[in-house]
């Protein structure tokens, strides 16, 4: 494992770390769409600096290739609501999601259809990331297609596959690297005792020792013109039905649920003493919530629907927010933006819904919930296509009531591409904190 | 009467900065005792703060993934001598983790060293795995934690149990920043300098997320750890993996 990107981790580490007093740092763990990094990962608790957008390549438009998007977010700024930084990675490979190792140093972002995996440095110069590695065996080496989620674990990465380097079908695995970008194993998702093999987010809860995957569909069906797709009744069949509930430790399955309908995105609560984890399917608009019973058995309750399940809204990203205690909830086909009362988690609320353009993603809340930023894209074949192809990327101040709009970036006016996935960043990484969830309240060490 | 209240005024003034100095000072000897105090049977032995981390697979019943193996470098021992990192990374099951000694961070060295203290305690129990495990400290702070100090600090934690019976703790540094580069490179152990931020020049502290390090007799790291995923169960559970594993074969 040496030589981690021909750079010294220690040298750039050396060189500053200024202790920013004015930016604020909360002893609690309440965060918000940090919940979707891993919980390994230090957390942007302040005002966030930028976000990076991960985004797709669109034939005729700039220079054609997916790309990774800095966007300064810092009212403060001059530049602030302005593209201060792009990293073309060269040709269109379904550019989808990214994720920070588990020093939020390094940015992994993957392409659903070439299955290279990036890899950005985010620390050095956090305001203009540098490409310094390029995985490019992933689906030679681990037999998967379709790298999708980057899920941080200590001196570790997860990456979720969509499909299987075989028959393109949904039947896949979870890959992991270390740190190094070097292969480590393939754990494959169970397709014995009530599981279908198929595979999408993950997500970890460390104190539980627990490890929840949700399923989608292969590269056959992601990568089919979306209009086709529909009137495919076979083509239709292939999508996930189910999640898993996994022993962390030991990767071996502990339950595996039905759940019809492409669950999408995974993610647990991480409120000090929560331990319950949520994810929405696709195609059945339906909120699943995941909780152990008085036994300390693992239990799905299906505890709410999205729109009218009837029309396909087709519900997409989630994030929820600071304290658990709601959560934001896309629904792609109308654009809509929906924020659900989860403070019941087994009874949820929808409080408020917004048009947010002709299609709607991927949605990020800042730490303290009063900055929502949103994004359009899903996958290319999926989008919208001719003038209602919205793709941008919006920034909201919610005051609790209203989202109003700071800024918006037309991502096609500014040819770069389709707006994907979001993550933020800090100028200086001391700002960061690690999740301390069991230990903070418990310690009154002095530090000096 | 002016004179009276300015004598007044005095005395309350002297008895409530005699009170403020007392106050602090006990303060500070508690939080001292709290964190320095580095006697046999004191050292860290706060148990209220230990990760609760529930639902564990019973040892053996689970393989750890060889994550990378530990590149040939360098280190100093107590005696200053350079040595091969193999030499305390190779033949036993190694627990492993850098450090700093000046560091007050509760969710950092402390906190390790008090769970490698619960290992050492209960390992030194059975003497197959008090033969079979060892723990390393490694310095990033080379220019304070000297192998003179550090031979200090090694014996102190291993000399706590008499007739040989302690468990090998071997606390290793380098001669420079230079030499600890490649070091906390190769094992991805983030650290920062932390700056002054008025005066922007170095303070004495280390701005650094706490990793632990188990590999297996071969020098492959099969297990990381950090803050909020460690605990003395699973350190003894992984441990105690690796050594069914070794004895299958």
């Amino acid at each position: 494992m040496m030589n981690r990107f021909k750079y010294p981790a220690l040298k750039k580490a050396l060189s500053i770390a200024i202790v920013m007093s004015s930016i604020t740092m909360y002893a609690e763990s309440t965060y918000a769409d940090e919940t979707s990094c891993s919980p390994f990962t230090p957390l942007v608790k302040g005002q966030e600096d930028f976000v990076y957008v991960w985004t797709l390549g669109m034939k005729g438009l700039g220079d054609e290739s997916d790309k990774l998007v800095t966007v300064d977010v810092n009212p403060n700024s001059k530049t602030y609501g302005k593209v201060i930084a792009k990293v073309s990675v060269g040709g269109r490979g379904e550019a989808h999601h990214m994720g920070f190792t588990d020093d939020r140093k390094f940015m992994w972002a993957g392409a659903l259809d070439s299955n290279k995996i990036f890899i950005f440095d985010v620390a050095t110069n956090p305001a203009k990331p540098k490409l310094v590695k390029t995985i490019k065996d992933f689906a030679s080496q681990s037999g998967i297609v379709g790298p999708h989620t980057f899920y941080a674990t200590p001196g570790r990465m997860i990456v979720t596959g969509l499909s299987n380097a075989k028959d393109h079908g949904g039947v896949t695995a979870l890959v992991t690297y270390n740190n190094a970008g070097e292969y480590v194993s393939t754990t494959a998702m169970p397709t014995s005792g009530g599981g279908d093999g198929f595979g999408y987010d993950v997500a970890i809860n460390p104190n539980k020792n627990a490890m929840l995957t949700t399923a989608f569909t292969g590269w056959n069906n992601y990568m089919m013109d979306l209009g086709k797709l529909i009137k495919d009744p076979e083509a239709m069949k292939q999508f996930g039905n189910t999640t898993v509930m996994w022993d962390y430790k030991s990767m071996k399955p502990i339950k595996i649920f039905s759940t019809p309908g492409a669950a999408l995105e995974a993610r647990w609560s991480f409120n000090p003493g929560d331990n319950w984890a949520v994810t929405t399917t696709a195609l059945t608009s339906n909120i699943f919530v995941y909780k152990q019973d008085d036994k300390g058995e693992w239990q799905q309750h299906k505890v709410g629907t999205i729109g009218d399940p009837s029309k396909i809204p087709l519900p997409v990203d989630i994030a929820l927010n600071s304290d658990g205690k709601s959560m934001w909830i896309n629904t792609f086909m109308d654009g809509t933006t929906r924020l659900w009362d989860m403070t019941d988690p087994l009874h949820p609320k929808e409080t408020y819904t917004k048009k947010i353009g002709n299609q709607v993603n991927m949605v990020s809340p800042s730490f303290d919930g009063k900055r929502v930023y949103y994004s359009t894209s899903l996958v290319s074949n999926w989008d919208m296509k001719g003038q209602v192809n919205d793709q941008f990327l919006k920034s909201y101040n919610w005051d609790g009531k209203e989202l109003k709009l700071a800024f918006e970036i037309d991502f096609i006016k500014e040819k770069l591409g389709r707006a994907h996935h979001m993550k933020f960043q800090a100028r200086d990484l001391k700002t960061l904190q690690p999740l301390q969830a069991s230990i903070d309240s418990k310690i009154k060490l002095a530090s000096n | 009467m002016n004179k009276n209240m300015k004598y007044l005024s005095s005395i309350s003034l002297r008895v409530l900065i005699g009170l403020a100095i007392f106050l602090s000072v006990g303060f500070l000897a508690w939080s001292a005792k709290s964190i320095y105090v580095k006697g046999p049977t004191e050292f860290f032995e706060e148990k209220s703060y230990v990760n609760k981390i529930t639902n564990l697979p019973e040892p053996g019943s689970y393989t750890l993934q060889k994550i990378f193996t530990v590149p040939k470098l360098s280190v100093l021992d107590t005696k200053g001598q350079l040595q091969p990192i193999s030499k305390y990374t190779k033949g036993k099951i190694t627990l492993l983790t850098f450090f700093y000694d000046r560091c007050s961070d509760a969710n950092g060295c402390p906190y390790a060293m008090v769970l490698f203290h619960k290992v050492k305690n209960k390992l030194e129990k059975n003497e197959k795995m008090r033969n079979s495990v060892r723990l390393v400290h490694i310095s990033f702070d080379p220019a304070r934690d000297t192998p003179m100090m550090l031979a200090g600090l090694e014996k102190r934690s291993s000399d706590l149990v008499k007739n040989g019976k302690s468990i090998e703790w071997d606390f290793l540094t380098t001669a420079s920043v230079d030499d600890l580069l490649p070091i906390v490179d190769s094992f991805g152990q983030n650290v920062d300098i932390n700056m002054n931020p008025r005066l922007g020049d170095k303070t004495l502290t280390y701005s650094h997320v706490l990793k632990a390090f188990l590999i297996d007799d071969n020098g492959n790291v099969r297990e990381i750890y950090s803050t909020n995923y460690i605990s003395v169960e699973m350190l003894l559970n992984d441990i105690q993996t690796l050594y069914l594993e070794r004895s299958s074969k």
